[in-house]
């Protein structure tokens, strides 16, 4: 069985938009985006965000609510996604090799239904907003593996559908251009331009402990259920195992190529607060240490 | 309500009495129902309580509770907000347990990421702030129904391990004792009625 991470990434849009407003600053860049709801939330406050991520799916979730301003799907066009078309051949063995603990027959049968259901919808945005309900739908499935007895048996189009069409609620716009891009960091930091860079990297070696929820959500997305993230890390800014002083390197170059923003929100956790501290000293710049919880500390530098 | 403490009256009872007014005001401004947020607090404090949760939290659960929709004083425009305005309140009443803000902010994100103001999912949700979304999700309702709405909802807007304390507070039948504000937690040095007034004027202009 898959395990669960017991902690998520906390950023909040609510804290970063307390922070951009009193920098008097309009517009964002993160390049590690992960799911886009924090970047959502500072676009339906007026602020313009550009987001990048090296998964595929969050950067589709995104182009159904970070850049899209008006696309919904309508109760006809879930139902096509959540419930299997009469007539049509599904592959369907797809995703048999999760069958296991964490998933039953029918999961799978219904992930490789929805995907290709998904694939067939011709607007980005629609294709964003329907990856993000049937990833809660996923998220659901693998809670209820870890906690069978806690929860409800729901019938998966039943729960899909539920999620599906709740996802257009986050659909906004704010007269402003917003993007997203499947990128590297640094590809994400040299492209566009902001008033402010919010820097959230991973830990070193961060890719071996993400939540499976998120890598086997990629692994479905790309239609291949063996994919690891290993293979994406490889080309990545920090690569796949760097040592310390790569890692640490690898930070400091990120730092000198995001010279031309006023502003850096850099979060990260207490214990590595005064190490990441350093490094944006040593590029010029004056920081001010924002810290809401252990695992929420902003280290907002100017210069 | 006079707003200066009477002679021999504890300073703190008197300002947490006026943070229960204001509470309520924010409970009306909101459209909940009169007496909405101390019961809300008290379920929520009993919860705690049976969790082992410490003294000090559980005074922050029954601040964060009392004063759920206190930003909606001052905006109740768009109600994915009102925590926002709230948390940012409670962050300038300096007599208030430190932890009441962050509860204020939270305690209306869903556990499955679907909640307000920033999609918070999973542990990233304080387990306090996760108490009084539940708390909130069967006030209005039969033990009954309550229970069958939060084990619908267990996986989803409510986390299963706050549904399965719920179902064990039940099955003990514990009843949430009428909540008085816990006065005793405030910093005595900072029950400024005058300040307070001055943060609410600021957030509401």
């Amino acid at each position: 069985m898959q395990q669960l991470a017991r902690r998520a990434r906390c950023i909040r849009g609510s804290r970063v938009l307390e922070i951009l407003q009193r920098s008097d600053a309009h517009s964002v860049v993160d390049p590690f985006m992960g799911l886009p709801t924090h970047l959502n939330y500072l676009k339906r406050h007026g602020i313009a965000v550009h987001g990048g991520d090296l998964l595929s799916w969050p950067v589709c979730v995104g182009k159904g609510v970070v850049s899209n301003d008006l696309t919904l799907l309508r109760d006809d066009e879930t139902a096509a996604i959540v419930e299997a078309r009469p007539g049509r051949i599904y592959s369907g063995e797809s995703f048999m090799s999760w069958e296991g603990a964490s998933l039953g027959e029918e999961h799978c049968t219904y992930l490789g239904i929805w995907r290709e259901n998904v694939r067939e919808l011709r607007s980005e945005a629609q294709t964003g907003l329907a990856l993000l309900g049937l990833w809660r739908v996923f998220c659901y499935w693998l809670q209820k593996a870890e906690e069978p007895d806690a929860m409800e048996d729901i019938a998966p189009a039943e729960l899909a559908w539920h999620y599906v069409r709740q996802a257009s609620q986050w659909v906004a716009t704010n007269g402003r251009r917003n993007t997203v891009r499947c990128a590297d960091a640094v590809a994400t930091i040299e492209a566009c331009n902001a008033d402010a860079l919010l820097l959230a990297p991973p830990s070193r070696g961060g890719h071996r402990s993400i939540d499976p929820r998120v890598w086997m959500w990629e692994a479905w997305w790309r239609g291949n259920p063996a994919f690891t993230l290993e293979q994406l890390y490889a080309e990545s800014t920090f690569g796949t195992h760097p040592s310390e002083t790569e890692y640490m390197f690898a930070l400091k170059n990120l730092i000198n190529k995001s010279s031309k923003y006023r502003l850096i929100l850099f979060l990260t956790a207490s214990s590595h607060a005064p190490e990441m501290e350093s490094l944006l000293r040593d590029a010029g710049r004056a920081v001010e240490i924002l810290a809401y919880s252990d695992d929420e500390v902003y280290l907002v530098a100017r210069g | 309500m006079a707003l200066f403490p009477q002679p021999g009256t504890d300073p703190r009872q008197r300002f947490a009495q006026m943070l229960a007014f204001y509470g309520s005001l924010g409970d009306a401004a909101s459209g909940y129902p009169r007496g909405f947020g101390p019961r809300k607090a008290s379920i929520a404090v009993a919860l705690a309580t049976l969790a082992e949760i410490d003294e000090a939290s559980r005074d922050a659960i029954g601040f964060a509770g009392l004063l759920h929709a206190i930003g909606a004083i001052a905006h109740h425009e768009e109600p994915r907000d009102v925590p926002v305005y709230g948390a940012r309140l409670c962050e300038r009443i300096a007599a208030l347990p430190p932890a009441t803000a962050e509860l204020v902010r939270t305690q209306s994100e869903s556990w499955d990421g679907t909640g307000f103001p920033d999609q918070l999912r999973w542990h990233a949700i304080p387990f306090a702030a996760q108490l009084l979304l539940l708390s909130h999700s069967v006030l209005m309702l039969s033990e009954e129904d309550a229970l069958d709405r939060v084990n619908a909802e267990s996986g989803r807007s409510l986390s299963p391990a706050a549904v399965a304390l719920y179902a064990r507070w039940l099955r003990l039948g514990e009843k949430a004792a009428p909540l008085e504000p816990p006065w005793h937690a405030l910093d005595p040095g900072a029950c400024d009625v005058i300040s307070f007034l001055t943060e609410i004027t600021d957030e509401m202009t």
